[in-house]
């Protein structure tokens, strides 16, 4: 469904993607891990054409993504930021928030739409006329969900959706996360530093170090440590939890 | 273990809504964690023991009493005196509590100077060495960098050295390694872990998660919507019945267990 | 801290949540001693100034020469002039003037900064260059000087005073609303706008620019002052309206002669002037505190 060959993007002159390659079937789901700085999520926004792509393909069942304009891109791939408090934006409803990309794109029956999008990710409709300085930052991120849904693409990318979340927002939100994919069959890209997220989510991975990816597995084999990559290996056993020093 | 920090009955409040329910407690020389949702009030019971409330808070409390220092009677110099050079401070987010517009060494020694009042060139080779017990590589390097210039993990090193120079007694560290990554937040951890059992400190680590202090921390108690719910050693959390302790405790994924 | 609303109240639609944004603004606001002042300064004066005619006791044009340079007294609260004019009658009408320079300046200069820093900020290259360049012009010259110029070359009267203070009023607007823009355009929401298909203009006009507003506005407020200065320096020095037609600052020219003697005459519209100036530095003051901090 989506293919990226020998990407690359830059980010104030420096290579921060360098060549990765990966394939998505529809309705799979894939993880990128890595450190803070290893250029996952600048590989999320060069997909999503916020960043320009410095070298490499990226194709679209078969056609290059760059044919398709901004807007039609909107219907196909969506993303859902890291920081729940950024990407709302501040003097907005929720309500006007989700009809936002359905009146661009002249959907009718706005009001059923957003009403219908709250209630998949779970939020009642009571939340609809409330600013995102009045919801928590595990509801924002619902909404965000809710807003990447209102085009029903066919592929969500996931950039560190629960980071800024604690434990609990989190598991709440992976939980949801689940559902909707076994509900809509829409595909995963999740990028995230936590393996023990990834894993929750996802089939496969690729492991990204300094911009390019050193090694692609399945998450079964990332669940029993078969990794081989050195990187992958001290990944692994950071997701491991601390381990104090006796004494 | 004579008591270090001594808190009974403290109450925090915004208006008429109550975020700090009686909390009570008590530590020593030991690393006592306080954990519970964002929103729990456990940031407000750090903010209050270093009388650093946000405005529009107020506080009540029966006793605050640190190493016999009664915290409720302090005034504002004697307040001054404790910040940074008996109880000190580590934030969540470097970018935040570093000063952006001066180089990390710099500030380093400014602490120094205040607190233990050494003179330029002391100061800047205690700096030095406050950098590297930090485990950060090259301190003369990042002496000279600027907040902006470190990763997440440095910038977090960085703001425990600059903690540890007034050689303080208890360390509160607020959500410490919950901004950085994975291999970050171990570092992190290790470093603290190292540096609070060389100085014998008190360590207050306040966190959102359970699994994360169960390997780290001596004590733990939970706290609920301003109430604390559950106390208990780390190693006895496995047997917790309090129902919110166990939710959290469920919470975190784990990579070894399908889900 | 960030749940700071009981679940006790759920606006039930649009208007409603905006409605209650406002009252909590507002209420905010009103808490605040110093800005309640300038908001009751800046109200009366706005009463003042409608109900002029109403409430000005004698025309402020009529001569009475037999009793001119009257001190205050019953008959005249605030004494005559040397042409025998009720100072309060005068004060009235020329309260209309002032405020009518104020609401033309604060209604069209901010909302034209507004446009073109926006645009400059959002354009960025050339058309950030180009723009800023000519504000640049407009902002080098000193306002009053700049006011002078203008009106020297086209003459007297209200309108060429307001498009003189215009001219030197709006570069500040735009730079500010091409910094606040350039700020806003990075954030994540504008990146999920756009991936929702928001064409430039929308972005501007929908999510930008309603960013951009309260520094505008609180701006704006503090603005007013320097503009009611500006429009009694131009009248002190004749080139506001023509006389008969009753002006604060041309009531200060024409009181300087008799200022020991009869103070009454120049002290009157001096007084009145600064209080104005202090009403809306207030209330500027208030607005900076309540809105800067929300958008955080």
């Amino acid at each position: 469904m989506i293919e990226a060959r020998d990407l690359s993007a830059r980010l104030g002159g420096r290579a921060v993607v360098d060549r990765v390659s990966f394939t998505i079937e529809p309705g799979a789901s894939f993880g990128i891990i890595g450190e803070s700085g290893s250029g996952k999520s600048t590989l999320l926004r060069a997909i999503a054409g916020l960043v320009p792509s410095a070298g490499g393909t990226l194709a679209w069942e078969g056609g290059a993504m760059t044919a398709l304009g901004a807007r039609e891109r909107g219907r196909k791939l969506q993303l859902v930021f890291q920081d729940p408090y950024g990407s709302l934006h501040p003097r907005h409803t929720v309500e006007r928030a989700l009809a936002e990309p359905a009146l661009i794109h002249g959907l009718g029956d706005i009001a059923r739409r957003v009403a219908a999008a709250l209630d998949a990710v779970g939020l009642g409709a009571r939340l609809r006329f409330r600013y995102p300085h009045q919801l928590s930052g595990g509801q924002r991120q619902r909404v965000a969900i809710a807003r990447a849904l209102m085009l029903e693409p066919r592929l969500l990318l996931l950039d560190e959706p629960t980071s800024a979340l604690d434990v609990l927002a989190q598991a709440e939100l992976i939980a949801l996360l689940q559902r909707l994919r076994a509900e809509r069959g829409v595909a995963y890209l999740l990028v995230s530093h936590d393996l023990a997220v990834v894993a929750q989510l996802v089939d496969a991975v690729a492991v990204m170090q300094e911009g390019r990816i050193v090694e692609r597995l399945a998450v079964a084999a990332l669940r029993a440590g078969e990794a081989h990559h050195p990187h992958t290996l001290s990944l692994i056993e950071a997701s491991l939890g601390y381990r104090r020093r006796a004494g | 273990m004579s008591a270090l920090l001594e808190i009974e009955d403290l109450h925090v409040s915004f208006g008429t809504a109550e975020a700090v329910r009686g909390a009570s407690f008590a530590m020593g020389r030991e690393r006592l964690a306080l954990v519970g949702g964002s929103g729990a009030g456990k940031s407000l019971i750090g903010r209050a023991i270093l009388r650093l409330l946000p405005a529009g808070a107020s506080m009540t409390a029966a006793r605050m009493n640190f190493d016999g220092i009664d915290l409720l009677a302090a005034g504002p110099r004697e307040m001054r005196a404790l910040r940074g050079r008996r109880i000190g401070w580590v934030l969540q987010d470097p970018k935040f509590s570093l000063n952006p517009v001066m180089s990390v060494g710099t500030q380093v020694e400014e602490m120094l100077r205040l607190h233990r009042r050494l003179d330029r060139r002391a100061a800047r080779e205690e700096a030095l060495a406050l950098l590297e017990s930090v485990w950060l590589r090259e301190p003369a390097r990042v002496h000279a960098l600027y907040p902006h210039e470190l990763s997440g993990g440095m910038g977090q090193r960085a703001m425990i050295a600059m903690m540890l120079a007034g050689e303080p007694d208890l360390l509160i560290a607020d959500e410490p390694s919950s901004a950085l990554d994975a291999g970050a937040a171990l570092q992190v951890l290790a470093v603290l872990d190292d540096l609070v059992a060389r100085r014998g400190m008190g360590l207050l680590f306040i966190s959102h998660d359970l699994t994360l202090v169960e390997g780290f921390c001596d004590r733990v108690m939970v706290i609920e919507a301003g109430s604390i719910v559950e106390s208990c050693d780390a190693a006895a959390l496995g047997e917790a019945r309090h129902p919110y302790t166990r939710r959290l405790l469920a919470a975190r994924p784990r990579l070894e267990a399908a889900p | 801290m960030s749940l700071a609303h009981p679940d006790a109240y759920e606006p039930a639609s649009s208007l409603a949540a905006r409605l209650t944004g406002a009252a909590e603004t507002a209420r905010a606001l009103a808490a605040d001693r110093s800005a309640l002042a300038g908001m009751v300064i800046v109200t009366l004066l706005i009463l003042a100034a409608a109900a002029a005619p109403l409430l000005a006791p004698y025309d402020p044009n009529a001569q009475d020469l037999a009793l001119r340079l009257a001190p205050p007294g019953a008959a005249h609260w605030l004494g005559t002039d040397e042409l025998g004019r009720d100072v309060l009658s005068r004060l009235l009408a020329g309260s209309r003037i002032t405020l009518a320079v104020v609401a033309l300046i604060a209604l069209t200069v901010p909302a034209a900064g507004l446009a073109v820093g926006c645009l400059a900020g959002f354009a960025g290259g050339i058309v950030d260059a180009v723009l800023m360049r000519i504000a640049d012009v407009f902002l080098a010259f000193p306002r009053l000087i700049l006011a002078l110029a203008l009106v020297a070359a086209m003459g007297p009267g209200l309108s060429h005073a307001l498009i003189a203070i215009a001219l030197a009023a709006w570069p500040p607007y735009a730079r500010l609303a091409r910094a606040e823009t350039m700020a806003i355009r990075e954030r994540d929401f504008i990146a999920a706008a756009r991936l929702s298909g928001a064409s430039p203009a929308r972005l501007l006009l929908l999510h930008i620019a309603p960013l951009c507003l309260p520094s505008l506005i609180v701006r704006a407020s503090l603005d007013m002052a320097g503009v009611i200065l500006t429009a009694a320096g131009l009248g002190f020095l004749g080139l506001g309206v023509a006389p008969p037609q009753a002006e604060w600052g041309a009531m200060i020219a024409a009181g300087r002669r008799f200022m020991l003697d009869q103070w009454w005459v120049a002290a009157a519209p001096g007084v009145a002037i600064a209080v104005a100036t202090l009403g809306f530095n207030l209330l500027g003051e208030g607005l900076r505190d309540v809105l800067d901090p929300r958008q955080r």
